[in-house]
């Protein structure tokens, strides 16, 4: 006797679709996909506020180049050393940073004096200062024929903590 | 009766055209939205260089004209207390070791054509009581002649707010968008420019110089 399927339909022997591995890896895919762009997206956001804050250094410092050159040169460092900090309108200070001041005006000095055996790539240190040939311990805060400063603007940014210098040498 | 064969039939069901479609329209949106903060990013960059340039051009001009005057000739702006208006001179001529100085010289912070200093935007720009630099040769002769330095010039200096008060803590009170201070025989000039763009959106910068008197 021949069995007849009441069934009207034939139902196939394999089944399509996907197993759980397909699905994991394509959605590991996915979030490591999304997870690059959303980093893209994040870091572009963030890329407007870093650049006008480093503008905003980079003229602070100009600007107080610029004071530091109208000045009479034999009256910079004393002017300077005993306040060397300065704000910039815009960025905040970091977290370790003693006064709040983002600005600093740095000389090769030691205490409070300016000398010549102070080792300081950035300056151009150790080197002789007032034209003596020699390059000597002396505090030279009164004879110095160039005075090498650098303009130093460190701040808390978006990015985390920044620092923009600015070199420039004062001939006396 | 022998059923007909069904036809094995390919293709997608109507739930994963609606999900890839998700997924890729996802992926477009989140392209199209790193594209355009990239450019609104280059935009406002340029934007701000423009204006930084701008203000640097203009102090440049003024300075030049501050490297021949005459300390002596130079309004008086006390520190703490800035000028928005300076008046100085220069040499015009030498016959032998006397100089014959030019008429009065002013730089002045205006108000722009068409606005008032009154809180309101007159003149519909989107800014309120915005001015000029304007430079005068021979200020109250015949022979006076004006110019204008430049435009968009801020009522008041960056980070100043009209209400008595130093805000900016520059130790002036309520300056002008173009101030001017001298100390011994240095001048120091702040400007602040501003631009508007199609948004709407305001953009302020402002830039300073110093420069020593040497007459």
């Amino acid at each position: 006797m021949r069995l007849i399927s009441k069934s009207p339909v034939n139902r196939p022997r394999s089944r399509s679709g996907f197993t759980l591995v397909d699905v994991a890896l394509a959605t590991v895919i996915l979030v490591v996909a999304a997870g690059g762009l959303i980093g893209t997206v994040i870091s572009t956001s963030r890329l407007a506020r870093t650049t006008e804050e480093t503008a905003d250094a980079y003229e602070a410092a100009r600007a107080m180049t610029e004071q530091i050159h109208a000045m009479d040169a034999t009256t910079v460092f004393t002017t300077f050393i005993g306040a060397p900090n300065f704000d910039v309108t815009g960025l905040g200070a970091v977290a370790d940073d003693a006064d709040g001041l983002v600005g600093e005006i740095l000389f090769p000095s030691v205490g409070g004096e300016l000398r010549e055996d102070v080792v300081d790539a950035s300056l151009g240190m150790p080197r002789d200062l007032n034209g003596d040939g020699a390059i000597d311990a002396l505090n030279h805060a009164d004879d110095y024929i160039i005075l090498p400063i650098t303009i130093r603007i460190r701040w808390m940014g978006v990015s985390g903590r920044q620092t923009a210098d600015l070199s420039l040498l004062v001939q006396g | 009766m022998k059923l007909p064969e069904r036809k094995h039939l390919s293709g997608f069901t109507l739930i994963e055209l609606m999900i890839g479609t998700t997924v890729v329209a996802g992926l477009f949106y989140a392209i199209a939205t790193t594209s355009l903060s990239a450019s609104n990013t280059y935009d406002e960059t340029m934007r701000r260089a423009r204006l930084v340039t701008k203000a640097h051009k203009v102090l440049d001009r003024i300075s030049d004209e501050f490297v021949e005057a005459e300390l002596t000739t130079i309004t008086p702006a006390l520190p703490g207390v800035g000028a928005s208006t300076i008046t100085y001179r220069v040499p015009g001529s030498l016959a032998g070791s006397v100089i014959t100085w030019s008429g009065n010289r002013t730089i002045a912070f205006q108000t722009d054509a068409g606005e008032f200093d009154d809180g309101i935007d007159n003149n519909g720009d989107g800014r309120i009581d915005e001015g000029v630099v304007l430079f005068t040769i021979d200020a109250g002769l015949a022979t006076q002649k004006q110019v204008t330095l430049c435009h968009d010039v801020r009522s008041l200096l960056g980070g100043e707010l009209s209400n008595l008060g130093d805000d900016n803590g520059n130790l002036m009170v309520d300056e002008r968008g173009l101030v001017f201070e001298l100390t011994a025989n240095v001048l120091t000039i702040r400007l602040t420019l501003e631009d508007i763009d199609e948004d709407g959106n305001t953009l302020s910068k402002t830039v300073q110089t110093s420069v020593r008197i040497r007459n």
